[in-house]
């Protein structure tokens, strides 16, 4: 339990950075993501006294920012549907839950292909969509595991 | 083709170039580790910066999906873009800059031999650090004292990304650094 609990603070960190309205500062972008990998890193490395291997840390990393996705996923559906709300109250992509259930519902097995998006714009239909999500915050988590790592390396000045 | 607005396309091109080339032959004196984890770290992160960048080079079809993918991490917002035959990259300017400060980084590691300046108390500041100048930038803009730019955006988003880069590019090194000397203990455990 104790190796879980850093990856539940770091998806934390992640759904707070996703809610409205800090998500509308619009510098923030990746920085959510990032943060919550560094998070789960440095809870991490403080139970190892302050030491952790890089392909350790970027690990973390990684599952902050998938199981991020599969948590923000899951929430926007249950809002979607509790508030008849499709601009869910989190973010990246609430719509596509939405509508993948709603495709279910409606037969539509065809959206993870070229199906018409039911909301909004086309592209590659909203499981596909949702499917994005996964990849890149495992590749954004892990950049803030990786640079999570860094923040415990030992000092080495300029030599020769 | 028009590119950002507060550098001209040859003054871009002859910094960049002038760096990237000077770069290698300075760093042909550094130790092999910091070499092969820097050019690991330039290549990852270069490979970044491409996928951003592609969107105006590719089918309509590719460019939906590259968009959709950085939408994920990105505004995208088409005022706030960099836009090349007026297609726009797949990532605001700031993001952009971020993304383009991490091969610099990479780049700097190596003019810096590796170096490590930080300490455990210090490291988490100078990251902080990094991240207050978009901070102010973006925070102005809202508070309506001014408002920012293109030019102010890519810098500030450049020192964030600068920043964070040297320290990603440090643990790509250190992550090549350990392969190698685990594999080379491996070699000589092996009869």
């Amino acid at each position: 339990m104790s190796k879980i609990w850093p990856v539940f603070l770091g998806v934390a960190v992640v759904m707070v950075f996703s809610i409205y309205p800090i998500r509308y500062a619009n510098f923030l972008c990746c920085l959510g993501l990032v943060v919550g990998g560094i998070q789960g890193v440095v809870l991490t490395a403080r139970m190892q006294d302050l030491k952790i291997e890089v392909t350790h840390a970027m690990r973390i990393g990684i599952y902050v920012g998938v199981f991020s996705a599969i948590v923000i996923f899951l929430a926007n559906v249950v809002v979607s549907f509790l508030f008849s709300f499709p601009d869910a109250a989190l973010d990246p992509i609430p719509q596509f839950g939405y509508t993948f259930l709603l495709g279910l519902i409606e037969g539509v097995f065809s959206i993870a292909g070229d199906a018409p998006s039911l909301t909004v714009d086309g592209g590659p239909g909203h499981l596909g969509r949702f499917l994005f999500q996964i990849p890149v915050n495992a590749l954004f988590g892990g950049i803030g595991g990786a640079i999570g790592a860094s923040l415990f390396r030992e000092e080495t000045p300029i030599s020769g | 083709m028009y590119w950002v607005s507060f550098l001209s396309l040859q003054e871009t091109v002859i910094a960049c170039l002038s760096f990237i080339v000077l770069n290698p032959v300075y760093s042909l004196m550094k130790p092999i580790d910091i070499q092969r984890g820097s050019i690991v770290a330039f290549a990852s992160t270069s490979f970044l910066v491409l996928l951003a960048s592609l969107p105006p080079f590719v089918a309509e079809s590719g460019r939906s999906i590259l968009m959709d993918a950085f939408s994920i991490v990105c505004h995208q917002l088409p005022s706030r873009s960099p836009h090349i035959d007026g297609v726009s990259l797949a990532v605001c300017h700031r993001c952009y800059a971020t993304y383009l400060g991490f091969p610099i980084a990479a780049l700097l590691f190596r003019t810096f031999r590796g170096a490590w300046p930080f300490s455990v108390r210090s490291a988490p500041w100078m990251l902080g650090l990094a991240v207050l100048p978009a901070v102010v930038d973006w925070g102005g803009d809202v508070v309506g004292i001014w408002q920012n730019s293109v030019g102010s955006r890519m810098v500030t988003g450049g020192i964030m990304g600068v920043a964070a880069g040297y320290f990603l590019v440090a643990a790509i090194a250190d992550m090549v650094s350990q392969k190698r000397t685990s594999g080379s203990q491996h070699k000589e455990s092996t009869p």
